[in-house]
């Protein structure tokens, strides 16, 4: 399914004791169906509040966001949401997690058992269908997270930051088996990060946002071929990480008005 | 670091414990006399008396008449304010300072008025037990539902759920664990509000009889019904720690620990 955002901004109004927010400005962007798309940006640049715009949890102050040509107004039955935070019910076995939303839907025992073993399968959970959350590492939640949505048969995977929380090798691993499932869905991802490395192993187009109010700075193509291993094309990934950093360095460092080090000089002009 | 002691080391421990209580009890009664301090024995028999003559029976009767009752309409109460004050962040706001404001005043100040309002019978002492134990059982329940991670109602809103189905799917089992410890604060206080009230101002009931054998130093039967409302006490909280056992998220090491307590 096609995502379109044509000129989406956030501002948060002000409240009790605290300013106006302008969270985003003039987001402009298509994303094609099947895409795998990164948002890329400092912490503080709006990046949940657009995936949450998508997901019909927030609305945008103006502009609009189009799902398959639709405008979103209420979260779509065929989007799915992976949060960062652990988001996995403690009270449910993994089998049952991931059985939440077709139960939900109202779908009959025998079918939701199916689809779940296969979501399972996918996620490389096949084992551990009875164990409680607290009974797994957070890397293997997530995986239980994405498997919930995976049920759903999404056709817009919408991720905040899902392996923020992993060390960097469960991140890489884990981040080479959701190539794996997309490979196997075909569904559009919108996978909001701040790391550099998983957006280039992931994404094949890199959209950098400036610090607040969040604007779209740079969108890089990402043409290196899957797995992205340095060693395989080690100039083409140089000079890709090279132009991100250099974005990046532009965006979070040089201007993040919440920077310490410019912000005395910004208070005294 | 040595080994973790096996359950049935701490069973025995336990038990020797107990025993040794008893023990002190024992040497207690002979040193002060069994006028003062009755003997265990003393107890047991007075006790086995009272159920025959009837007299402890229908105190008891009389007291769990009033305490079920009262624990009933505070734990739906206090439950149906928690989740209430808890899901409606504006009025929880305005609320709490006063809910947690009254519960701090020591409430046997205030058993006057409930005699006013409900009389000498039966309703001011399931009055007053209620008024006991709403609060614990609502602060927990509005707590544990202001709190519920936001992760869990954006997962809600996400899947489109009605508002039937949040509360059903998710608001309810992510506070169960809080309001089973909740209900079992609950019963001790609404236990102890009944018993206050009882021995301030009744005719019938453990504290009234706590009362009476007090004021004619029986002390025989004082303590036989201090060991029937041990027992009551005792009975309800380890059933209560099972149903918590049962309900919280399951963490081996934390049904253990709460098993233990
Ligand atoms: N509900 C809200 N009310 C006010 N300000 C908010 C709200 N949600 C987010 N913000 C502010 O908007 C900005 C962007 O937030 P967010 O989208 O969470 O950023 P990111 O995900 O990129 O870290 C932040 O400055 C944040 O403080
Ligand atoms: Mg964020």
């Amino acid at each position: 399914m096609q995502l379109t955002f044509q000129s989406v901004s956030k501002t948060f109004s002000h409240r009790l004791g605290k300013d106006a927010v302008a969270a985003l400005e003039n987001i402009d962007l298509s994303i094609a169906s099947g895409e795998f798309v990164a948002i890329l940006g400092p912490s503080g640049c709006g990046k949940s509040t657009l995936l949450e715009i998508v997901a019909g949890l927030q609305a945008p102050t103006s502009g609009e966001v189009l799902l398959g040509g639709e405008p979103v107004h209420s979260p779509h039955p065929r989007v799915s949401v992976v949060f960062q935070e652990d988001s996995t019910f403690p009270w449910r076995t993994v089998a049952e997690n991931v059985a939440f939303g077709l139960e939900m839907r109202g779908v009959r025992k025998a079918e939701r058992d199916d689809a779940v073993a296969h979501a399972i399968g996918l996620v490389g959970l096949r084992g551990f269908e009875g164990h409680y959350p607290h009974q797994l590492s957070g890397g293997m939640r997530q995986r239980v997270a994405i498997a919930r949505t995976l049920v759903m048969n999404p056709a817009v995977l919408l991720m905040d930051e899902p392996f923020g929380a992993l060390d960097e090798q469960t991140r890489f691993v884990i981040g080479e088996e959701l190539l794996r499932i997309w490979d196997a869905t075909r569904c559009t991802i919108f996978f909001v990060t701040h790391s550099l490395h998983e957006a280039v192993q992931l994404a094949d187009r890199i959209v950098v946002l400036s610090a607040r109010p969040g604007r779209i700075k740079n969108i890089f193509e990402n043409r290196l071929s899957r797995p992205r291993l340095e060693a395989k094309d080690p100039q083409t990934y140089a000079v890709l990480m090279a132009s991100l950093r250099e974005a990046i360095g532009l965006t979070s460092a040089a201007f993040n008005p919440d920077d310490p080090r410019i912000k005395p000089a910004r208070a005294a002009g | 670091m040595s080994r973790a002691p096996s359950a049935l080391t701490i069973a025995i421990a336990r038990s020797a414990f107990v025993a040794l209580l008893l023990g002190l009890w024992i040497i207690g009664s002979s040193i002060y006399g069994s006028a003062v301090l009755p003997s265990p024995l003393e107890v047991v028999a007075t006790m086995f008396q009272g159920f025959h003559e009837g007299w402890l029976i229908r105190a008891t009767l009389v007291t769990l008449s009033e305490v079920l009752p009262a624990f009933a309409i505070a734990a739906i109460a206090g439950a149906g304010l928690g989740v209430a004050l808890g899901l409606a962040h504006f009025w929880g706001d305005v609320l709490e300072p006063m809910i947690l404001g009254v519960y701090s005043i020591p409430k046997i100040t205030l058993y006057p008025i409930f005699l006013v309002l409900f009389k000498l019978g039966i309703a001011s002492k399931v009055a007053f037990g209620f008024f006991h134990g709403v609060f614990p059982i609502e602060i927990l329940t509005q707590g544990a539902t202001s709190t519920i991670s936001p992760t869990y109602l954006k997962v809600a809103r996400t899947l489109n759920l009605t508002p039937w189905q949040t509360a059903a799917h998710v608001v309810i089992p992510a506070i169960v664990p809080a309001m089973a410890v909740g209900l079992r604060l609950a019963f001790s206080l609404t236990f102890i509000g009944v018993i206050l009230a009882e021995m301030s101002a009744s005719r019938a009931g453990l504290g009234f009889l706590l009362n009476a054998a007090d004021s004619t130093f029986d002390s025989r039967r004082t303590l036989a019904v201090i060991v029937v409302l041990a027992i009551i006490g005792i009975g309800t909280n380890l059933v209560f720690y099972a149903l918590e056992r049962r309900v919280s998220p399951a963490r081996p090491e934390a049904r253990q620990a709460t098993l233990a307590m």
